[in-house]
């Protein structure tokens, strides 16, 4: 079935990369919810243990007395773990799929009881109870057996165990980050994802095997806004897409504002809108909360933006402001269609140098969109204050800077993305720089993990990592900080998520003297400002704001001041009416240097 | 009514900020409008530029939705494109100029070359029986409804309700053909070869404007009422003593230092 889909690399020898993957890499997503992780263990371990045992004693006919108590304790360990699905399964949490998955503590139960039964060691059992017994082992091995052939939910043990070997992102297991997107071979007409058969086998395969938790549901703050998106129910749509058939069986969380069952798809036919909604892909911030907390490693984020460069390379249907800002990228290389020249006019009076061909610096700093923001020019300002009491030799771009092409890239211009990475690249050629420093965590990204793909290789550091490093040798001596409010930190989801910096940040406010009061949900498992893939251009109603909803984070634990790293997040949080003040760590450290 | 061929016009525009050449958008929405017009009747649909085969503004247009372009490279422009447009139904084409050179006069100078009726300012097209009925743009959200009998010129409004929608897929499919190259009309002959005198823009001089310190109450006031403008009238004492109270206020407001 997973054939109909494109080809990827891959090698038989992926299957042996199983056990480790699975209990190592999974198990660390799995383990944050210790009572599902247990369960799990039990269930699943004493299943594959009964059975294995079975397939020993009796398929190679060793009948052995041992083995056959082994296979007891084994499907009592499994029954233990079902009774407590089954508990769980009582009050249903609403993130939670019902329906087939409500069949399934039963059926498990009953697998269980069965085998525990036949294996008894007991000759004396009446034929009454042995009849039952085989009827219930029956029952139990329909749900194991079809339900893996037929898309039960046990369908998960096989495509998540595959899903592992063939992964779309291996470098996922190696430890090292994978968040830069694929880029597309526009000479090839390759315009992303019409139809399910356009994705590759192996994400094909990824969305299989879903067990439809729901925790992708419960981080998604698109979903949490009311806006028509649900991480789980878009994988479930791309399931059905493949096997042709309806959503009507979807029992979780429909899309906020879309009822089930309108909706069907079949592998060939175009997704949007029969099977699933433009403004669902649309809603989405690119934040990676459901990839985070995606317990079989789920790709969303792919495949929310492969739909969206076919919608927008193919068709143009941006939504909201998004057109504008495409057109004002090809046509200026800036997001607000503006005067490239005018990017660093906050910085004349700092006397700065502005980097030139054949003068080579130690840093090079992208300002990024935000320069042309009033607000974030004082973050800037703020910094660039920070690296000459460092005596760090940095200039700016100038007027050589375009735009990354980041926001073009996360709303599927994959052509305008390129454009601009490519004439980067081109300028970046030309001048000598030992690393870039950023004060945008998706420049950041963009620089760092997007553009090697087309031959830029730089050392890129967002402003708090290089300040972190400045700040631990000595080079920038810092002051006791006069903030005495109580201050949380808000993480960005390009810095946390993508680039895995979450305690430069910290470490930074720690040594001014700064205590952080963390909020319900920071670090990689932070929630969006709402800012992030081009949705605040899209601007798909929900039934409140995204920044609304992570102020009220900060306005729960009572902080009076958050700290950000962000443009972006900066102008989403700072657009909350009622909010504690928003500073950027840059701002909060630059007045601490008086203090000295 | 059958309309049997639609034409529309687009010229190559720059952006005022970074001069980059680019589609016009006037020009763009006709080119929507005419893409839409012509997939509901099954028309045969041109896309025609004078000028330059090469300009990349042109593959903004293709990206927004033409086929094909068909550019006239031949001057004089208008008597070449009337040449081109003689036995067409309906001519399409944005309604004012938008910078660099565009005058804006060419929709009327064809409509009257083709001796065609030209409706200028249109919102929205809808068929009647036998003729279009236009919904026409005036100032200060006044609309007119008038009907045009084809063949006809229809020049669109810039506000008018059309999304565009860029496409790069199409940009690359989309291919610009370049029309025989040699003047249909004789140079000479043309009626409406306008003589264009080109100079370099004059800077205009800055207004000095002392700075407001109003409230936000008297700032209303002063924009309802004409008593809370401010100022005093000077007509008293001769030009010496005047010109000294226009320098003092300057003074006073620090739009002059000496």
């Amino acid at each position: 079935m997973w054939r109909t889909g494109k080809a990827a690399v891959w090698s038989w020898a992926q299957l042996l990369t199983i056990p480790k993957r699975y209990f190592v890499d999974l198990h660390h997503v799995v383990a944050r919810e210790p009572y599902i992780a247990h369960t799990h263990v039990a269930t699943a371990g004493g299943a594959v243990a009964a059975i294995f045992l079975v397939a020993l004693n009796y398929g190679l006919m060793h009948y052995s007395i041992v083995l056959n108590w082994a296979i007891v304790v084994a499907t009592c360990i499994m029954f233990i773990g079902a009774f407590f699905m089954w508990l769980r399964r009582r009050k249903v949490p609403l993130r939670l799929s019902r329906g087939a998955w409500n069949r399934l503590p039963y059926s498990l139960l009953v697998f269980a009881l069965g085998l525990f039964l036949v294996s008894l060691p007991v000759t004396s059992l009446s034929n009454g109870i042995a009849i039952l017994a085989i009827l219930l082992l029956l029952l139990g091995s329909a749900e194991l057996a079809l339900g893996i052939g037929l898309g039960g939910p046990m369908k998960h043990a096989v495509a998540g165990l595959l899903h592992l070997a063939f992964h779309p992102r291996q470098e996922r297991f190696s430890s090292k980050l994978s968040t830069g997107l694929k880029s597309l071979n526009l000479e090839n007409k390759e315009y992303g994802i019409n139809k399910p058969s356009d994705f590759q086998w192996n994400q094909l395969l990824g969305f299989d095997a879903c067990v439809q938790c729901g925790k992708c549901e419960t981080a998604c703050p698109a979903f949490a806004a009311g806006q028509p998106l649900n991480p789980k129910k878009l994988i479930q749509d791309l399931v059905v897409g493949l096997s042709s058939g309806t959503d009507a069986n979807f029992t979780g969380s429909p899309y906020p504002n879309i009822p089930i069952g309108k909706h069907a798809g079949s592998p060939n036919q175009t997704i949007v809108p029969s099977l699933i909604e433009a403004q669902t892909l649309w809603s989405c911030t690119t934040c990676r909360a459901c990839v985070q907390e995606c317990p079989m490693l789920i790709e969303h984020v792919d495949a929310i933006v492969g739909m969206r460069r076919n919608l927008t390379l193919t068709q143009g249907g941006v939504p909201g402001t998004a057109q504008q800002t495409l057109e004002n990228l090809r046509q200026t290389a800036t997001v607000g269609g503006l005067d490239r020249n005018a990017r660093y006019y906050w910085a004349i009076d700092l006397d700065v140098k502005t980097i030139q061909p054949n003068t080579p610096v130690d840093a090079l700093l992208v300002a990024g969109e935000g320069a042309f923001d009033m607000r974030y020019q004082r973050t800037l300002r703020a910094l660039i204050k920070l690296l000459k009491a460092a005596n760090v030799d940095f200039a700016v771009m100038g007027a050589l800077e375009s735009d990354t092409g980041d926001t073009a890239r996360r709303l599927g211009d994959e052509a305008t993305f390129q454009m601009l990475a490519k004439r980067n690249i081109a300028t970046f050629n030309t001048l000598q720089f030992k690393r870039i420093v950023t004060a945008d965590p998706h420049v950041l990204h963009s620089l760092k993990n997007e553009y090697p793909a087309f031959g830029g290789h730089y050392e890129v550091l967002h402003h708090t990592t290089l300040l972190a490093q400045l700040s631990a040798n000595g080079q920038l001596k810092l002051g006791k900080s006069d903030e005495t409010r109580k201050l949380t930190y808000h993480d960005p989801c390009y810095l946390a998520r993508y680039n895995n910096e979450t305690e430069s940040p910290r470490a930074l406010l720690r040594s001014v003297g700064i205590s952080i009061h963390e909020m319900e949900r920071s670090g990689l498992r932070g929630r969006c400002c709402g800012g992030g893939g081009g949705a605040p251009l899209t601007d798909i109603p929900g039934k409140q704001r995204i920044p609304d909803i992570r102020i009220a984070d900060a306005s729960t634990i009572g902080a009076e001041v958050v700290a950000v790293g962000c443009p972006q997040c900066t102008a989403m949080l700072e657009g909350v009416v009622e909010r504690p003040e928003v500073l950027d760590i840059a701002e909060l450290l630059a007045a601490s240097l008086e203090n000295v | 009514m059958i309309i049997k061929r639609i034409a529309v016009l687009i010229s190559a525009g720059r952006h005022p900020t970074s001069g980059q050449p680019r589609h016009c958008r006037n020009d763009s929405l006709a080119l929507t409008m005419a893409v839409d017009l012509a997939n509901s009747h099954s028309t045969e649909l041109d896309v025609i530029h004078a000028g330059n085969p090469e300009n990349p503004a042109l593959a903004n247009y293709l990206a927004l939705g033409a086929d094909e372009i068909k550019v006239i490279t031949a001057e004089p422009i208008i008597e070449n494109l009337a040449a081109n447009l003689k036995d067409v139904d309906l001519i399409l084409t944005g309604s004012r100029a938008e910078n660099g050179q565009d005058s804006g006069l060419l929709p009327y100078l064809l409509a009257v070359k083709l001796n065609i009726p030209i409706v200028a300012n249109a919102l929205e097209i809808k068929q009647m029986d036998d003729k279009l009925e236009v919904l026409q743009f005036f100032p200060k959200g006044k609309r007119r409804r008038v009907a045009v009998k084809l063949p006809a010129i229809i020049a669109i409004h810039p506000l008018a309700f059309v999304e565009l929608h860029y496409a790069y897929a199409r940009e690359q499919q989309g291919k610009i053909v370049v029309l025989d190259s040699r003047s249909t009309v004789n140079n000479t002959v043309a009626e409406n070869n306008l003589q264009w005198q080109i100079q370099p823009k004059m800077r205009k001089p800055n207004k000095l404007k002392a700075p407001e310190n109003l409230t936000g109450h008297g700032r209303l006031l002063s924009a309802i009422t004409s008593e809370n403008k401010g100022g005093t009238v000077v007509n008293e004492g001769n030009s010496v003593e005047k010109a000294q109270v226009i320098l003092s206020y300057l003074r006073e407001h620090q739009l002059i230092n000496f």
